[in-house]
């Protein structure tokens, strides 16, 4: 009896769970002429990775890619989301991103209680760099946060979420992001770039754009109503915007150089939507249905072609253009942060955040400082004061962790709210200094974080077919980068070189002419040596050796100071 | 029945022992290409890399089984006119960056402690599998490099050297640690000989594009990406390579022919072994 249920439970693990696969393309104008293009791909499974029975050894796998979730099942991840971005998005013309990524690479994720966070921490990060071609591996304790506010989970976690102990964050501007990146993370998708939307991914087409985010997202779903049962979902964005374009009419080619001529047929809905409001748009192709989606309190029209019931043709769709069009108001949000204090010492870090709006918003600001950028926290200032609600600062330590401070900022309708901070540049030991020192080195996007009732701004709704009340908008500061006083590397060569040449030289010329003591060559003097056929007295060849030996041992210490 | 079995049992004896005295000591082949020069002006070290990794994968190796270190980003570079490609010819007929590519090491991980520890396989237990050299005492690897180097030096990026005595050491430690069969090693960089001059491993064939004392030159420049973007020694060894096929029976000796030295390769192409005729099947050439 036993055995039966122990088999059938095995059976139940091992049977092919439910693995549903969606692809989602959005086509939005964007004011000036570009236009905006958003991919999803998301991959459902109900089967929880971390709850695999040690007993059953086989796993189905399917559609969901086995190499992402073993990773996330051995280093006990709940949540882990990745993103790879090139280019800056511009919020003041087109309003907000669908989803908001820093300059480079930004990794965050949660883990499993109970785990050593920090060990699982540089496991994650060395596993997904060689999953995703990138140097991921240079996250370490210097370039870790773990802000108590800011990024929470997205999908159902086990533990406590009100600690960030579960939290590790980072982000490295310096990442460059190229087909290599895009190579592995196309071999993710069940389809990859052989059908379905994914065959519009051409690599040459979309790195030539304005801005380009490549996004993984992993987490835990709930999959009834007491979340007594979990299931694991990863959507795989890709959010690019096309340079203007010089033609008036926008077609699948012109935009991607690739007509879609076949759908992903694991695919269990697979549509493509493009925006119609305002409208100014003409769709020549007539879609399968028009919707009208609520969002953030406004509703816009979308054309949806659902790419599944596909002509043998292949589809192809025109809208006409119209580079005249301008965003319908001003963003409610929008954050701004410069460096200033040019090459003094005392260096800072000013952030303006402007309320276009006419409601206050409550902005939970996220700043991340490395440790050699010494912030004074006493030189913090937010002009008017009565914004600064709360404040939460962890200071830093030299080469173990960075500065991380949280700020709850009320911004009243219409105004603009200045936030200001001095620091003070260390000095790097010479071996810190990385090949191209002079580049300069990086200070990570801040995070703006509001809740909305109302987006007019927001560019792609997040869940079709749905009523939204609110919307979290997240924002990316621009990275800053700041010139740390660099040592002159060649200087240990020209100091050893100096060095010996005075002691070969001078030293010794000196050391003869002070001790030197005159002694009549008297021939058959056996105490002389022959030395290139002169004969030289023994004291002073000893004492040459000397001299070098001393030298010799000034030379060494010199190159090796421990 | 019995009889059956019988036959069947010495049918399999023999085979196995032909299969044990058979003479190879050859069954896997890796490479490891490394381009060590950091800044736009050296876009053809990248090119140089990224057109051997075409011809490597072409003829057979697969993607885990290469370890592919760039020093820098050439395709996304903001100075690229043509952003996700690398041409190695100025005629752009192959995008040798492609849409299929996969870097192991890029940017600042290509140190000269990183390609030593995946050399000789002393790397942190973090450290993913595709970034590991997995090879056993019957592997046969590729190992290519391309830079700035001088007398008995390899830089890389501007900041750091590999000299030849570690390298020979890092490739003694490979032997006595059976982590090859044979090494091909191939060195694109002025005074490219000095880098083999002092190895004592055996089972290794070299191959420099230039003579001690020698610099090698570039090809010829682009004017449209405006930077040289082909070395002379890897061009005429990717001319050879382009004819040569999985099945194709081509051997040592004609590699080295399709080397000229002095003219028009301007600089002395040397091997470091009497060449030996063999059936060159897939890259390394043995």
């Amino acid at each position: 009896m036993l055995r039966f249920l122990y088999i059938s439970a095995c059976l139940v693990i091992v049977s092919d769970a439910n693995q549903d696969h969606t692809e989602k393309l959005f086509i939005r104008q964007l004011p000036q002429g570009r236009t905006l293009a958003h991919f999803e791909f998301v991959t459902t499974w109900d089967t929880h990775h971390l709850m695999f029975n040690q007993a059953a050894n086989v796993h189905h796998y399917g559609l969901f890619p086995k190499s992402l979730a073993e990773v996330m099942r051995h280093y006990g991840t709940q949540e882990v989301h990745l993103s790879l971005t090139q280019g800056m998005w511009r919020s003041r013309v087109w309003g907000f991103p669908p989803i908001s990524a820093p300059l480079g690479a930004e990794l965050w994720a949660w883990f499993l209680p109970g785990t050593n966070a920090e060990c699982q921490w540089k496991g994650l990060v060395n596993a997904m760099s060689g999953l995703l071609c990138a140097s991921l591996n240079f996250i370490e304790s210097t370039a870790t946060y773990q802000p108590l506010h800011s990024f929470k989970p997205w999908g159902a976690i086990v533990g406590n979420v009100s600690s960030s102990q579960l939290l590790r964050y980072a982000s490295l501007p310096r990442e460059a992001v190229c087909t290599e990146n895009f190579t592995p993370w196309t071999k993710l998708l069940p389809c990859g770039t052989k059908a379905g939307l994914g065959s519009l991914l051409v690599p040459s087409v979309l790195y030539d754009t304005e801005y380009h985010s490549l996004g993984l997202h992993f987490t835990s779903e709930c999959l009834n109503n007491d979340c007594s049962q979990l299931g694991v979902q990863l959507m795989q964005s890709l959010t690019v915007v096309f340079r203007p374009s010089l033609k008036t009419k926008l077609t699948m080619k012109s935009l991607f150089s690739k007509t879609l001529s076949s759908s992903c047929p694991v695919a269990s809905k697979s549509k493509l939507l493009v925006c119609v409001t305002p409208e100014l748009l003409d769709v020549t192709t007539p879609p399968s249905v028009w919707e009208e989606v609520g969002f953030g309190g406004v509703v816009t029209r979308w054309a949806v072609y659902d790419i599944a019931n596909l002509t043998s043709g292949g589809l192809k769709f025109d809208i006409n253009v119209h580079t005249s069009i301008g965003m319908p108001w001003a963003p409610s949000l929008l954050v701004h942060r410069f460096l200033t204090g040019g090459k003094a010492e005392h260096r800072g870090i000013t952030t303006e955040m402007f309320n276009n709006g006419r409601t206050s918003l409550d902005v939970l600001y996220l700043t991340m400082v490395p440790w050699f950028c010494r912030l004074f926290l006493h030189t913090l200032k937010v002009t008017p004061e009565s914004s600064r609600l709360y404040q939460h600062y962890t200071p830093a330590k030299d080469r173990v962790r960075p500065h991380t401070l949280e700020l709850l900022i009320r911004v009243p309708p219409l105004s603009t709210i200045t936030i200001t901070t001095q620091f003070s540049p260390a000095y790097l030991k010479w071996t810190e200094h990385p090949s191209d020192a002079h580049h300069g080195f990086y200070i990570n996007s801040a995070v703006a974080t509001t809740v909305m009732t109302s987006c007019p701004n927001c560019t792609i709704p997040s869940g079709l077919g749905t009523r939204h009340r609110e919307v979290m908008v997240r924002l990316h500061t621009e990275p800053l980068l700041v010139p740390l006083p660099t040592p002159d590397f060649s200087m240990p060569y020209n100091v050893l070189c100096f060095v010996c040449t005075v002691v070969a030289i001078g030293f010794g010329s000196i050391f003869n002419l002070t001790t030197r003591q005159l002694v009549p060559d008297i021939p058959g003097n056996k105490k002389a040596w022959t030395v290139f056929g002169r004969s030289i007295d023994r004291s002073i060849i000893a004492r040459g050796v000397v001299l070098i030996a001393i030298a010799g041992v000034a030379a060494y210490t010199y190159l090796n100071p421990e | 029945m019995r009889l059956s079995c019988c036959a069947l049992f010495i049918v399999s004896l023999w085979t196995v022992c032909k299969a044990v005295s058979s003479k190879s000591t050859h069954t896997n082949n890796w490479a490891v290409l490394v381009c060590s020069s950091r800044y736009w002006f050296n876009y053809r070290h990248v090119a140089n890399t990224l057109s051997m990794y075409r011809s490597v994968k072409r003829l057979g190796i697969p993607d885990s089984n290469i370890i592919l270190m760039l020093s820098d980003d050439m395709a996304c570079n903001a100075r690229n006119p043509r952003p996700a490609t690398v041409f190695n010819n100025e005629n752009k007929a192959i995008n040798v960056y492609g849409d299929d590519v996969e870097v192991d090491y890029r940017g600042y991980e290509v140190t000269v402690e990183n390609l030593i520890r995946v050399l000789t396989g002393r790397l942190d237990s973090s450290v993913p599998r595709s970034k590991r050299l997995l090879t056993d005492d019957r592997s046969n690897i590729l190992i290519y490099m391309t830079g700035h180097g001088g007398n008995g030096f390899l830089k890389f990026q501007d900041s750091q050297e590999i000299s030849n005595a570690e390298l020979a050491a890092a490739f003694e430690q490979m032997w006595q640690k059976k982590r090859y069969n044979e090494i091909l090693f191939l060195i694109d960089s002025c005074q490219a000989a000095s880098m083999f001059k002092l190895f004592y491993s055996p089972n290794i064939i070299a191959s420099s594009s230039s003579r001690v004392g020698e610099e090698s030159l570039s090809h010829h420049p682009d004017t449209d990406i405006g930077v040289h973007i082909i070395d002379r020694w890897t061009y005429y060894a990717l001319e050879f390579l382009e004819g040569v096929s999985p099945a194709s029976q081509v051997t040592m000796e004609n590699f080295a022919s399709a080397l000229p030295s002095d003219t028009p390769l301007l600089s002395g192409a040397i091997f470091s072994l009497p060449l030996l005729e063999k059936r060159m099947y897939d890259p390394p050439l043995l």
